[in-house]
């Protein structure tokens, strides 16, 4: 194989060449290095491979969730445990199987029906209390559900439709793309459809706020069958009394963030941050002298667990923390 | 077995709860990679990978691992895969010829895992981007945005979008090159003697 330095690989040629729309002069000076040797040549089909095929699976790499499937392990394992046993007898046995054989089949049947019948078959309403919960959807989207929220997701989710309904409360939507099943967040009053990627939503009984966070939504109102395109940064809420779109800024409600309840900070001073962390996570937080909490963070923590928002805020903060019969106390690394 | 896997496995026999617990969730996304390579749904790797770790936690006092707790996991989680597949009657010709190179390439299994080590390797070097160089990729090649939409969502200049995206290839380039040269081999020699590990599932 030719000796191949990494120095001279056209990394933003081949960045370029993974685009759409690659130029054709763009193309024409690829082909000549391409053409240089067969090392360049692999060096590109390596690259080709990573970007169609390698990364494929990402999203769903990303949305899985070990917590979760370790707390369902677990309940099939307490399932198993607690199962009755049933012991057959030998002399009556035969009459018994028969017997059993018969309700059996009888019990599918109508259980049969009953799926057949029920509106939607397995659909899953998911509710928080106090804390923040984060839902991982079959196809590597996420709902970050702020505390009191309800979200119910379709048994049919990401076969003909990817339908959510937010039935109360507020939650963070982060939405893998797929331009064939659009993603429809469902409210009595309105809908929200994604173009893009991820936005916010508070529903209350008076109003339904949304903030987007980043790509592209379509805000419906089913009342004045009207629809407004919001673009990352843009929010708007419905008044649901009133049934039409009023203006609403989110830093207007709330001055940790200019997003509300979400854990994106920028500039953000520590003794807010800690606040907004100790209400999304219920956790209480205590800082180590009043003079770190002036820094200020810039750092988007949404979707990630307790442990993992403070290593970033101590990375970023060059802090440290300890647990002290579970209030967290943050201290600067140099006082350790 | 290497002597961290066997007290691993040591452990899982006294029914150690806390270790099966630390190794399951250590282990858990790699083998979950691999079940949804071939099954494509989230749930259903879930519950294959699942399915497996409940067996060996179940069984453990009757397996013998001779050679790798790893390589036994893979094989059982490409196995249930399979036979889910099968179960699903999809494309069942393709699954034949799954379940007769899982049967008769000794290095089949070999390459699976190879490929899925890599995955899994390139996955985290994805995670471990700088936030905005990581947003920026992400949205380049999971949403397919243009470049020019990207630097119009994020406001920043197309230049920076660029080198985001050639910063991250350039790493992930490094990523995929060190483990096919130094990591493969490893792998190898790792996994070796394989076939020896037959177990229950």
């Amino acid at each position: 194989m030719d000796s191949l330095s990494e120095h001279n690989i056209p990394w933003d040629l081949i960045a370029d060449s993974l685009q759409p729309d690659f130029p054709a002069e763009e193309d024409a000076r690829l082909q000549q290095w391409l053409a240089e040797s067969t090392a360049n040549r692999e060096t590109y089909q390596r690259a080709r491979e990573l970007w169609a095929v390698r990364l494929a699976d990402f999203s769903a790499y990303q949305a899985a969730d070990e917590a979760t499937a370790w707390d369902s392990l677990m309940q099939q394992l307490q399932e198993k445990t607690t199962a009755p046993v049933v012991i057959m007898r030998s002399g009556k046995g035969h009459f018994i199987r028969k017997w059993t054989a018969i309700a059996a089949v009888l019990l599918v049947m109508a259980a049969g029906i009953v799926w057949y019948l029920l509106p939607d078959r397995s659909e899953q309403v998911y509710a928080t209390t106090t804390t923040q919960r984060e839902i991982a959807l079959p196809d590597g989207s996420s709902i970050t559900m702020q505390p009191y929220t309800e979200v119910r997701v379709g048994g049919r989710y990401n076969q003909h439709e990817r339908a959510v309904q937010l039935i109360k409360g507020e939650a963070f939507f982060k939405v893998i793309h797929n331009a064939n099943l659009p993603f429809l967040v469902n409210m009595d009053e309105s809908s929200v459809k994604d173009i893009g990627t991820s936005f916010n939503i508070r529903r209350s009984p008076d109003t339904i706020k949304l903030a987007v966070i980043s790509g592209k939504v379509a805000f419906w109102g089913k009342d004045n069958q009207e629809t407004r395109e919001l673009s990352a940064g843009m929010s708007l809420a419905y008044d649901v009394v009133k049934k039409n779109f009023t203006e609403w800024a989110p830093s207007s409600d709330q001055g940790v963030t200019n997003r509300e309840n979400l854990l994106y900070f920028d500039h953000t001073v520590l003794t807010d941050v800690v606040k907004q962390i100790e209400k999304v996570y219920g956790k209480k937080i205590q800082l180590g002298s009043t003079a770190i909490g002036e820094r200020k963070l810039k750092a988007d923590l949404q979707g990630l667990s307790f442990d993992k928002a403070l290593q970033v805020i101590c990375t970023s903060l060059n802090l440290d923390y300890t647990d002290k019969n579970g209030i967290i106390i943050l201290k600067d690394k140099e006082n350790k | 077995m290497t002597p961290e896997e066997s007290a691993i496995w040591i452990r899982i026999q006294q029914k150690d709860i806390r270790a099966f617990e630390e190794f399951y969730r250590s282990a858990y996304k790699r083998f979950f990679l691999m079940a949804f390579q071939y099954l494509k749904d989230a749930d259903t790797s879930q519950e294959v990978v699942n399915d497996v770790f409940m067996k060996l936690w179940e069984d453990s006092a009757e397996i013998i691992i001779e050679k790798s707790l790893v390589s036994y996991i893979y094989r059982a989680v490409i196995n249930r895969s399979l036979n889910q597949l099968q179960k699903q009657k999809r494309d069942l010709a393709q699954i034949r010829s799954l379940q007769y190179s899982l049967q008769h390439d000794a290095t089949y299994e070999l390459r699976q895992m190879e490929e899925n080590e890599l995955k899994a390797a390139l996955y985290k070097a994805i995670d471990q981007l700088p936030d905005q160089c990581r947003r920026v990729f992400c949205l380049s090649r999971f949403e397919q945005l243009k470049q020019q939409e990207i630097a119009d969502q994020l406001g920043i200049s197309i230049k920076t979008v660029k080198n985001h995206i050639t910063y991250a290839l350039k790493q992930l380039h490094k990523v995929t090159g060190e483990l096919l040269v130094i990591g493969i081999v490893l792998l190898k020699l790792f996994f070796s003697g394989i076939d020896q590990d037959l177990g229950s599932f």
